[in-house]
């Protein structure tokens, strides 16, 4: 496949299997599709849906060799929502495009595992990824203008995939897109089916994506910073919608976002990303209420809360994002760190179990003391 | 401080209005206008943050910016110390601009990629005769970036070798640079990432404090506004539709609109998040080149009446200090 800008490939992949040979195509869909069940609802915590192991994703650029994703292990079980939080450049887009298999060209996944649903991602063909992107795995990205293609009408775009990867007839598929609009809260879908993306305002721009994520009814929605672009109320009408969409599928989702605000609306569980690997991973109350690693206390304090008093000086975290090429050894967070000492400086702190979260820290455990002291 | 100063204010805005025309569509047809600000009013006192906020479109930043006279007004009137702005010849306003000055959203953007930092933060000083000579400049340029949190050391490099944060660092220095009394604070923390939209928060603060800066902060996240705000003014469709202390606004909201807002700021308590009852607003921000009747708000109020439709409601000081423009309260 041609590498296009990110975000197209997912739909460039559809454009070529229909340009391709699409009743090949569409007679292998159809019998992958007979063999996958639907999405069961309620069967929790049993074998995770999705479990990352030591995932490690690299970049060649100018500068060097930049780690992006380094040794990062997480489990989202059936039905569970699950944030990722961190500033730019943590890795936690290229967590989301690892499980896709949709990384720049200058990326790669040297090593680790992905297994979703028993299988392990990283084994699968190109052709097979192309068969689980979509059709299991869903992912709406953060700006629905690039990431969707602004000669198609949109109704073709949401009917198109469900042709594809469910082989329903194109009426069929028309039909099921136009209630798909109806249910994201599109006003007058049979007028708007034929409207090109540019013909949409920002929300509604997300509502079409959010269509077409949901379209195949995929087990897994990767939702990457859905919202940061949208205005407040129109940020918590999409959130509620996703929120409500997934609960009624049964879905299970990885929510990524800088947003702690976003996190304690719509998560069940958290886990905080810096430098590449994750350095906290809790429930949301415990992570938020109990912060236990100095970069989630910071990430915490840098948000005005409703309780502060105005005027009051925020808890800051000094310094800058490190840079990922040149990685300081120990622990990452070390210089930007109030409680460093030389062991931070030399040995990297692992995830450890401290109370009910797990935090990569060593002064965690002191910090687990003081919480369960002044309770 | 004079007590001069603290009885009157050091801006008032009076009836701003700021049209736009677009393009004829058709010969016969009369040119579109948007009505980015429709008559906006407010004081903000010397040393203190009026917070504006709104969602795009709102015409929040087209308040700053007419307030500036970076775009003139169509009508109204911005004092500045008593004297209206808006009278003023370009040539007449120069020695004001040196009181007023702004700071953007987009530094990267805002800084001329060629220069380096040290002559970006000197301009306004040479033009502004402050310092007479390049030596005298660089020393306050230098003194200027200690201030901010940035190194002296690299006065001599492009805006490009900075990160975002350190460059809103470069817009605040230069913006202080000329020692104003009134900062425009466009969006100033928007782009940047959490942990360093607090450092410049605090940064922001202290200098306020040592300068006796007085802000006009423009934001659209309400938890940073909430945080910064003595008052704040809540815009909707080219209009104020509340204005209140910080507190008073965020304890008991009194427009519908600004109840929506509150409740949708996602708040990074959980129990909070899970108590709170979020008022979902239906449909989207008209255009402002499409307006509807009576009140604004009323195509998206959930307690529209029939008066709604038709009436306008003005800006009426229902509590004291509280100013809301609805017919309901």
């Amino acid at each position: 496949m041609n590498t296009v800008s990110l975000p197209h490939m997912q739909y460039a992949i559809h454009e070529k299997s229909e340009a391709s040979g699409h009743i090949g195509g569409m007679m292998q869909i159809d019998a992958e599709h007979s063999e996958i069940p639907l999405a069961p609802v309620g069967e929790a915590q049993e074998r995770p849906l999705l479990q990352i192991k030591e995932l490690q994703t690299q970049f060649e650029t100018k500068q060097g060799i930049v780690k992006a994703v380094d040794g990062l292990s997480l489990e989202l079980y059936e039905g569970e929502v699950v944030g990722l939080v961190g500033e730019s450049g943590c890795g936690k887009t290229m967590t989301a495009l690892s499980i896709m298999r949709l990384l720049p060209e200058n990326g790669q996944i040297v090593a680790g595992e992905i297994g979703f649903d028993g299988v392990n991602l990283l084994q699968r063909s190109g052709e097979e990824m192309q068969r689980i992107r979509g059709r299991k795995i869903a992912m709406i990205f953060q700006e629905p203008m690039t990431a969707l293609t602004p000669t198609m009408p949109i109704g073709r775009q949401i009917s198109e995939a469900m042709e594809i990867h469910l082989g329903l007839s194109r009426q069929v598929a028309k039909e099921r897109a136009l209630e798909l609009l109806a249910h994201v809260g599109i006003p007058s879908p049979q007028a708007r089916f034929g409207d090109y993306i540019h013909q949409f305002s920002g929300g509604m721009r997300q509502r079409v994506m959010i269509a077409i994520a949901f379209s195949c009814q995929p087990r897994l929605l990767l939702a990457d910073e859905p919202t940061t672009a949208l205005d407040v109320t129109v940020q918590a009408q999409i959130l509620d919608l996703i929120k409500n969409l997934a609960q009624e599928a049964g879905m299970t989702a990885l929510f990524i976002t800088h947003d702690m605000g976003i996190v304690a609306g719509s998560c069940d569980r958290v886990a905080v990303m810096y430098a590449g690997r994750l350095v906290e991973v809790g429930s949301v109350d415990d992570v938020l209420l109990k912060p236990l690693h100095p970069y989630t206390q910071g990430l915490l304090g840098s948000v005005p809360s409703l309780h502060s008093e105005p005027g009051e000086r925020l808890s800051s975290i000094s310094g800058l994002p490190p840079d990922l090429v040149q990685l300081p050894p120990g622990c990452k967070f070390w210089p930007r760190c109030p409680l460093a000492d030389e062991r931070c400086k030399q040995e990297e702190p692992l995830l450890e179990q401290y109370g009910a979260s797990q935090a990569a820290c060593w002064k965690a455990d002191y910090r687990s003391d003081s919480i369960s002291e002044s309770k | 401080m004079s007590t001069s100063a603290l009885r009157s204010p050091l801006l008032r805005v009076r009836g701003l209005v700021k049209h736009f025309h677009l393009p004829r569509r058709s010969l016969f047809h009369a040119p579109d206008v948007v009505r980015a600000v429709d008559g906006v009013s407010f004081d903000i006192w010397r040393g203190k943050t009026l917070g504006l906020v709104g969602e795009s479109g709102c015409g929040k930043t087209t308040t700053g910016r007419a307030i500036l006279q970076l775009m003139r007004p169509t009508a109204g009137a911005v004092y500045f110390e008593g004297t209206d702005l808006c009278q003023l010849s370009d040539k007449d306003l120069r020695p004001f601009r040196k009181g007023i000055q702004i700071i953007f959203q987009d530094p990267y953007a805002s800084l001329d990629p060629r220069v380096t930092i040290g002559t970006a933060i000197a301009e306004p000083l040479m033009i502004h005769k402050i310092c007479q000579t390049k030596e005298e400049a660089r020393e306050r340029v230098q003194e200027l970036m200690r201030r901010v949190g940035l190194n002296p050391y690299f006065i001599n490099r492009y805006p490009h070798e900075f990160s975002g944060g350190q460059r809103q660092r470069i817009g605040i220095a230069r913006a202080l640079a000329v020692d104003p009394d009134f900062v425009v604070l466009d969006e100033p923390v928007s782009s940047l990432d959490v942990s360093i939209q607090a450092q410049i928060l605090n940064l922001l603060q202290d200098l306020q404090a040592e300068m006796d800066l007085t802000y006009l902060f423009i934001a659209h996240d309400l938890r940073v506004v909430r945080h910064i705000s003595d008052r704040i003014a809540v815009m909707y469709l080219g209009l104020i539709v509340e204005l209140a202390r910080g507190l008073d606004i965020y304890d008991a909201p009194l427009h519908p609109y600004t109840q929506a807002l509150l409740s949708a700021v996602p708040w990074t308590d959980p129990r909070l998040a899970r108590q709170h009852q979020r008022i979902i607003l239906e449909g989207e921000v008209s255009s402002a080149a499409n307006l509807p009747s009576g009140c604004r708000f009323h195509p998206r109020c959930p307690m529209a009446e029939d008066r709604c439709r038709v009436e306008a409601p003005a800006l009426r000081e229902v509590r004291t200090k509280h100013w809301v423009a609805c017919h309901l309260v």
